[in-house]
């Protein structure tokens, strides 16, 4: 799910670029020196996740992980994402480098609401953590396919048609991430509950 | 380095490709000639879309590992995001350091 140089008109390809700057900005500001490890680590596995294509069928998925970005990462996802996708640009030629804004967009901005949906939502015990969680893991991705079609739709395809290829094409994807978000959330619950604190409620500036 | 090693390599690819097409052409061609005799047109042909689709399915094949991305790249990559993050983290404790001065 990446989008491509030269699929964009202009205008969506500039809009898309300040606006994921901005965005970034906001990231960085809101993001706490103490926190620069956990970042790192979750970036990391962020970049690394959607290197490993699983074969299934006649083609073959990859995760995107950006639910379970947010979950971790609360505001600074957006910069984990924008790092990720910079350097699988730069490294492998996913997605070029003027997309970078669509395509950061188009992860972030789902991560960002599903760490604030996460935060909102998932009450004190263990199994609604883990509800919240599979759900909101596998909503990412969803959301992600729609801003997917929304981003095409501007460079003139048909809005029906890709969204419907880029949901069937990722119904195993949704439902895997899901499960994947619920099993991650579940074992840090229980061995690092504090992981899980995200800083949307208190204003921490470097 | 990188973009030198990609090129070679689909340079090597496409060399092992046209190789492959020049003897499966060979093959059909010396199939041909005797078979000409017994085998009906209609059946050679279906032999030959059979022969083409296999190549076609290792044109993509052959494609799909020429972009997938490899392990140094990938280790290389997540030295970048430690890195990054290392001076980040750096560059903020030496703030905070100077401000407790």
């Amino acid at each position: 799910m990446h989008i491509s140089d030269g699929v964009l008109p202009i205008g969506v390809v500039i809009g898309s670029g300040i606006a994921s700057l901005a965005l970034a900005a906001w990231s960085v500001r809101r993001t706490d020196s103490e926190d620069l490890p956990k970042v790192a680590v979750v970036t990391a596995s962020f970049f690394v996740t959607s290197l490993i294509h699983v074969p299934l069928g006649p083609t073959s998925v990859h995760l995107l992980i950006p639910g379970l970005v947010g979950i971790l990462l609360g505001p600074s996802s957006f910069l984990a994402i924008l790092l990720g996708l910079l350097l699988q640009s730069l490294l492998f030629q996913f997605g070029g480098l003027t997309a970078l804004g669509a395509n950061a967009l188009m992860m972030g901005v789902p991560a960002l609401l599903c760490g604030l949906l996460f935060n909102k939502l998932r009450g004190s015990t263990q199994k609604q953590h883990v509800i919240v969680g599979g759900l909101v893991g596998g909503g990412g991705t969803l959301l992600s396919a729609a801003l997917l079609a929304l981003l095409l739709f501007s460079g003139g395809e048909d809005f029906l048609g890709v969204a419907k290829l880029a949901l069937v094409a990722h119904l195993p994807v949704f439902l895997i991430e899901g499960l994947i978000s619920a099993f991650t959330i579940s074992f840090l619950y229980r061995v690092k509950p504090e992981l899980l604190n995200q800083r949307f409620s208190a204003l921490q500036q470097g | 380095m990188t973009s030198f090693r990609q090129s070679s390599c689909r340079i090597f690819c496409q060399l092992l490709l046209c190789l492959l097409l020049t003897a499966a052409i060979d093959a059909v061609a010396s199939d041909a000639v005797p078979a000409a005799l017994s085998v009906p047109p209609a059946q050679e042909n279906a032999d030959l879309k059979r022969k083409l689709r296999r190549l076609e399915h290792q044109v993509t094949a052959l494609r799909d590992e020429l972009n997938a991305p490899d392990s140094t790249q990938i280790v290389g990559g997540i030295g970048y995001i430690v890195g990054v993050f290392g001076i980040a983290g750096w560059l903020s404790a030496r703030k905070k350091l100077r401000q407790e001065d």
